[in-house]
């Protein structure tokens, strides 16, 4: 519990300062974005309840919209993200259970298993904040777009992420 | 009453999430009137110097494109000078004060890829920057000051959904509202253009004028195509923005001296 204390003040600054800085800058072709800071809830402490990764999220999303001036779009998308993502972790957890190591077991179940944690999570996730940043269903097939390569680009970043950075045992 | 606690101990997770997307969904929709722009928003002064921090790394590899940018808006403000210096009318009265003043300003943050863009902008109410006012860039109009903080301020872009502004067919004076698509970031729409109008693919679209916020005749865009089904009422005209937002690096915040006067008189006329 003390390591997660410490863990999730930094890790909040650091996801937030390089969105704001580096990530959002890079807009491939105008439609794909990289929204690796969904990160920041995927990759919280697995111990975490979901009553506090909401209220993570809800602020993590809102900060990140003071910088866009999208109040309450990435929000919305953050706060469903850390809602569905115990639910989904309990769903796929592997046989005999998660290892009692908490924050480092993303990687301990191999790559295929990171992948099917991720990529539904960070579909929906993307979906919503598309959604409801253009307004509603009006502009289908763009926001379709925005979704599906922006998609792709946040999961290869954040697998690259995890390949790299990942604390094996 | 212990039954109802516990029921709503059981089910905290579902009601703090609907709570949480209640909140979210008022502020999205809340955020999006233009009356309502008092969240807090990238003009916030911490916000905005982290914005700054990275965009002058950025603008240090643009240099040359600056450079670049900034001498055809010479050139161009020249053959204007030349054009207007051999008919300035004789008996312009040189007491009477400009009615459009120019504020020059930084851009601190810019999105063009988004369904509703803004850009920050590093001058605020201390350099009497006041929502509501004219944004321009070197090439054509950019937008309007949404809100402001002491020395930042947020522009809502031309291209943003939300955005409207009174343009016209600068050859014919035909006038319509311009509002942005969404599809590509060069690309706007001039609507309610009548049918009855005369308008060829290379017109040159300016603002009105109408609504004291633009000075008339600050460049918009080309008219790049042009359609008219038997139904329509109106045209269907794509414009190519003049400004290429994504190289935006320097605007203009105008400042109209009569704008205030112009909405007292308009609302003393639309009382009834």
């Amino acid at each position: 519990m003390t390591r997660s204390l410490v863990f999730i003040p930094v890790s909040f600054i650091v996801f937030l300062l390089l969105q704001v800085m580096l990530l959002q800058r890079i807009v491939l072709f105008d439609t794909a974005f990289c929204l690796a800071y969904a990160g920041f809830i995927l990759f919280a402490p697995m111990e975490i309840s979901t009553v506090v990764l909401m209220l993570m999220g809800f602020g993590f999303g809102l900060s990140l919209d003071l910088f866009q001036n999208s109040a309450g779009v990435h929000a919305s998308a953050t706060v469903l993200l850390a809602f569905v993502r115990n639910y989904w972790l309990e769903f796929i957890s592997p046989l005999g259970g998660y290892d009692a190591a908490g924050a480092d077991s993303y990687d301990a179940h191999g790559l295929v298993w990171l992948l099917t944690y991720v990529a539904p999570l960070l579909l929906i996730h993307h979906f919503i904040l598309f959604y409801v940043e253009a307004g509603g269903f009006h502009m289908f097939w763009t926001t379709f777009g925005k979704v599906f390569f922006s998609f792709l680009f946040t999961l290869t970043v954040l697998l690259l992420y995890r390949l790299f950075t990942g604390s094996r045992r | 009453m212990r039954k109802l606690f516990n029921f709503l101990f059981k089910n905290r997770a579902i009601l703090l999430f609907a709570v949480l997307e209640l909140i979210c969904g008022i502020m999205v929709v809340n955020s999006r009137q233009y009356q309502q722009a008092q969240y807090f928003n990238s003009s916030a002064e911490v916000a905005a110097k982290i914005l700054t921090a990275s965009q002058n790394t950025e603008n240090y590899f643009r240099l040359r494109d600056a450079n670049l940018q900034l001498a055809k808006e010479n050139a161009r403000l020249r053959t204007l000078i030349e054009k207007l210096g051999k008919n300035i009318p004789a008996n312009t009265d040189s007491t009477a004060p400009n009615p459009f003043e120019f504020i020059s300003a930084k851009v601190v943050n810019n999105t063009t890829a988004l369904f509703r863009n803004f850009i920050t902008i590093d001058k605020g109410s201390r350099d009497g920057v006041k929502p509501g006012m004219a944004v321009t860039g070197p090439n054509g109009i950019v937008g309007k000051v949404k809100a402001v903080s002491d020395s930042y301020a947020v522009v809502i872009s031309l291209l943003n959904f939300d955005e409207h502004v009174s343009a016209a067919i600068s050859r014919t004076g035909n006038f319509g509202t311009i509002r942005w698509d969404g599809v590509s970031p060069d690309r706007i729409k001039l609507l309610y253009l009548p049918r009855h109008s005369s308008i060829w693919s290379g017109d040159t679209v300016v603002t009105s004028g109408f609504n004291a916020i633009f000075p008339p005749d600050l460049p918009v865009g080309i008219v790049r195509e042009v359609q008219l089904k038997d139904n329509d009422l109106f045209y269907d005209v794509s414009v190519e923005l003049s400004q290429d937002f994504s190289r935006l690096q320097f605007v203009d915040v105008i400042f109209s001296r009569d704008a205030s006067q112009i909405d007292s008189l308009r609302k003393i006329v639309e009382k009834p």
